[in-house]
Parts: structure tokens; sequence; C-alpha cells
């Protein structure tokens, strides 16, 4: 991989060197300092190389897959669903079956789809972006604003002001640059009816993360996590899941722009 | 010395229980590499290890002569200290299969022991580790124990109190758990004052 990346460095530094060198140059005395200049690639330290080359890459370039194992979303009850009669038809395929009335969701396809919110959440926050914590839960507003601030970035756990997204320079007075990433620890506020961020941030064309429970419709969310957002272990273990995504991404030096 | 933490989640009428282990393979002289993961496992450690020890030693056709000594010690504390990431994780279907959910079957009339996790006025907030915690009043008898924290035993009625009211066509939720509260839990060496 070091090979490839110093190849086209070559390509690159040839090519650097041809335009500068004037016209009526000698073309020999070009490719001598284009050689030079890859000689000199090769003594850059490997670890130098790596962060130059591009993270997008990579399927887990920060390894959020190690912040978790499915034993964990187990012990924290992320598997409990609400039950049948609650059940809305487009989170059918996430779920592993019911066990006297009561839902399951499958924890191989939750654990698949909350790697993927991770590593999404990881490379925003490593290119410097907004992320937005939202929650209406009463319960959870003090577990949701306490990683937001861990995590150096924003929490909304209150009432929703219907306008904040959409007419957001009428409500702030002036000119403001809406979060980049909004991540919903519950995608249903106290009446039981879908957070209005959810459909807001689709209209603004914000891409979301929300944890999806039996009762919710996954349909306008990005990154859905089928899984338990009632019982506190769940939304502690979600909180710190998405805390650490957001402090690895940040941990790693953002690349040269060259 | 590197002291790595553990902390367990709120497993039904358990505490959370904090527990230190030093890592003796740094006195030896290996790295370790630090990651930024946090072990929710249950408290169930101590016997699996011992059994494995245990296993190993029968195993294995080296371990004739018995360890003594550091060397005992040393293989004591490794298997300790063993990171969870180490071990190979266990599939789903068969944590469900071994979980106390699938073994309480119909939750009606089941007796359970629950935690405290508020009081309210005279309304207790009980955790017994399912998905939502069920409320019940403080009763007048023995009024003091019922405090933040106390392990309580319950007989559950519903994990989730939820019905179809009628012409909808679905179930309202109400987001709590019934049962009632039979009393404390009372262990043999406890001072009542």
């Amino acid at each position: 991989m070091i090979r490839t990346i110093a190849n086209r460095f070559k390509w690159n530094a040839a090519r650097y060197f041809t335009q500068t060198c004037s016209i009526n140059s000698d073309a020999s005395l070009c490719q001598n300092a284009a050689s030079l200049k890859v000689d000199q690639l090769a003594d850059i330290k490997e670890s130098e190389l790596k962060e130059i080359s591009d993270p997008l890459k990579f399927p887990d370039y920060f390894g959020v897959r190690k912040l978790f194992r499915i034993k964990d979303l187990f012990d924290a009850r992320i598997h409990y669903g609400h039950t049948n009669g609650t059940l809305d038809p487009n989170m059918k395929p996430y779920i592993f079956g019911s066990r006297l009335g009561h839902l399951i969701f499958d924890l191989d396809k939750t654990a698949e789809m909350l790697q993927d919110a991770l590593n999404f959440t990881a490379h925003i926050a490593y290119r410097g972006g907004i992320i937005l914590f939202v929650s209406h839960c009463p319960q959870h507003t003090l577990t949701v604003e306490n990683a937001a601030k861990q995590a150096g970035e924003y929490a909304h756990a209150r009432e929703w002001d219907f306008h904040i997204f959409t007419n957001s320079e009428k409500v702030y007075n002036g000119v403001t640059r809406l979060p980049d990433l909004v991540i919903l620890l519950s995608t249903l506020n106290p009446q039981m009816q879908e957070h209005t961020a959810v459909k807001d941030a689709a209209k603004m064309c914000i891409p979301t993360i929300g944890i999806v429970d039996s009762n919710s419709n996954p349909n306008l969310i990005t990154y859905p996590i089928p899984g338990n957002d009632d019982s506190p272990a769940a939304v502690q273990l979600y909180c710190n899941l998405f805390r650490d995504a957001i402090l690895l991404g940040k941990s790693k030096k953002p690349m040269e722009v060259y | 010395m590197e002291i790595i933490l553990r902390q367990t989640t709120f497993s039904a009428g358990r505490s959370p229980i904090f527990r230190c282990f030093r890592n003796i393979s740094d006195i030896v002289g290996s790295q370790t590499n630090k990651q930024i993961s946090r072990s929710y496992s249950d408290v169930s450690g101590q016997p699996k290890s011992k059994s494995e020890i245990d296993n190993n030693k029968s195993v294995s056709g080296v371990e004739n002569k018995t360890m003594s000594g550091f060397g005992k010690a040393f293989e004591k504390f490794s298997l300790l200290t063993r990171k969870p990431l180490d071990e190979p994780d266990i599939k789903f279907a068969t944590l469900l299969r071994h979980s106390k959910f699938m073994q309480l079957g119909d939750p009606q009339g089941k007796v359970v022991e629950g935690k405290i996790i508020r009081v309210v006025g005279n309304d207790l907030y009980i955790d017994f580790g399912g998905k939502f915690e069920c409320v019940c009043q403080k009763p007048l008898k023995n009024e003091r124990d019922y405090v933040r924290g106390s392990r309580v035993r319950l007989r559950l009625q519903r994990l989730e109190l939820s019905t179809k009211f009628l012409g909808a066509t679905k179930e309202i939720t109400l987001r709590e758990a019934d049962a009632l509260l039979v009393g404390i839990v009372r262990t043999l060496f406890e001072h009542k004052f």
C-alpha cells in the first residue's frame, strides 16, 4: 500500500516538475529532479504517508468496530422491542421474532447498522462537521447532554422549536450554520409522534442517524439503527458509543491539502 | 502499573460493581495497547476463569508439574486481565436462548428481584431488568427501607402496559411495566437499627 502511494506521488511529482521547468529546459534534467523527489519521499516515515492517504478509501478507518460487541448490546437491553400491537410495518425486517407478544430485535442486523452509523459519525467529526444530538425523552436529557459535552459537540434534548432548521435565519436573527449530522436518540416525541427533527433534517438535506424502536418509522432516517430507545442503559450505551466515535474521528490529524 | 476498570450495567437487582485489576504483565515488561473500550458485560467472570484454568491444566500435556509461586500467580492474573475483545464473540441467538427473558416465559405471576432507581413522593420506580421500569406505591410498613438503591421483590403482572383503545388500529403504550411489590430482599446478616 505504501508503494502505491509512493508511485502516485512519483507521477504527481514528475508532472509538477515538468510544469515548473521552463519549456526550453532539458527533459532529462526534469526527470532527474523527479527521481530525487521520489528518493526523498522514500525517507518519509510510514506513519506520515498514512496520514496523507484518503480515509474514505478504508472500510473502517477509525476502528469503530472495536467499540462494541454483541454482548455489550445485549447487556444494555438493546434487543427489547415494544409489543406486537405497536409494531410499525416498516420495522419488520429488523425484528428477530416475538416472545409472548414482546418483540425482539435482531442484534446481528443492529450491530451492522450501528457500525455503519458510527463510522459515518467518525468521518464527519474528522472533517470538522457539527454534530447535533437530539432527544425529546425527559428521562434521558441529562445523559444526552453530557455525552454531547464530552464529545465537544451540540445537543438539543428539550422541546423542539418548529422553525429551528427551516427558518433558522429568522429564529436566530442572522446567518446560521446548520449541523452537518443529526443523531436522534429517540425518533418519537413524548406524544408518540415522529419527532419534527426527522422531517426537518430531511428537508434541509442534513444526514440523520436515528435509534428506531419497533413503534418508529425508519423511512426518513439516513442511518437508522433498530434497537431499544426506552431503557436508560440502552441510551447510555448509545451515547457512549457516539461520543467515542466522535472522539476517535477528532483524534486523527486531518489530511494535508496539497 | 496499569489499572483497568470494569463497569457493569444495571442487571436485575444488582448494583453496579466496580472492579480494579492490575496488569501484572507490565512488571514483566510487555506493553499493552490503550483502547477506547468499555466492558458492559455482566459480573460472571470469576467462576468461568477458574474452570478455564482447570481446563487448561488438563488439556495441555506440559502441565504435569503444578506451577507454584510467581508462575501460578501470573497465570491466574493473566486470565483475569484478559480483555473481553480477545475472547470470541458470542452469537446473539445463543445469548437470547440462554437469557433470563426466555427463562421467564409468561411474566404474569413471576417473582423477580428489582432495584429502586427513583423515589418521587410516595411512588417507587423499580428496575427489574426488563425494557421498562415499574412504578409501585411505597408501603406503610417499613417505610424507611424503601430508598433509592434498595433491592425489592416484585410479582410481575405485565412487562409493558399497552392496549388498543376503541376504534384504534395501533396500540397505545404507557412505557411502563406493571408489578406488585412483595417486599424488601433481606439478607441473613443485615443489621436493623
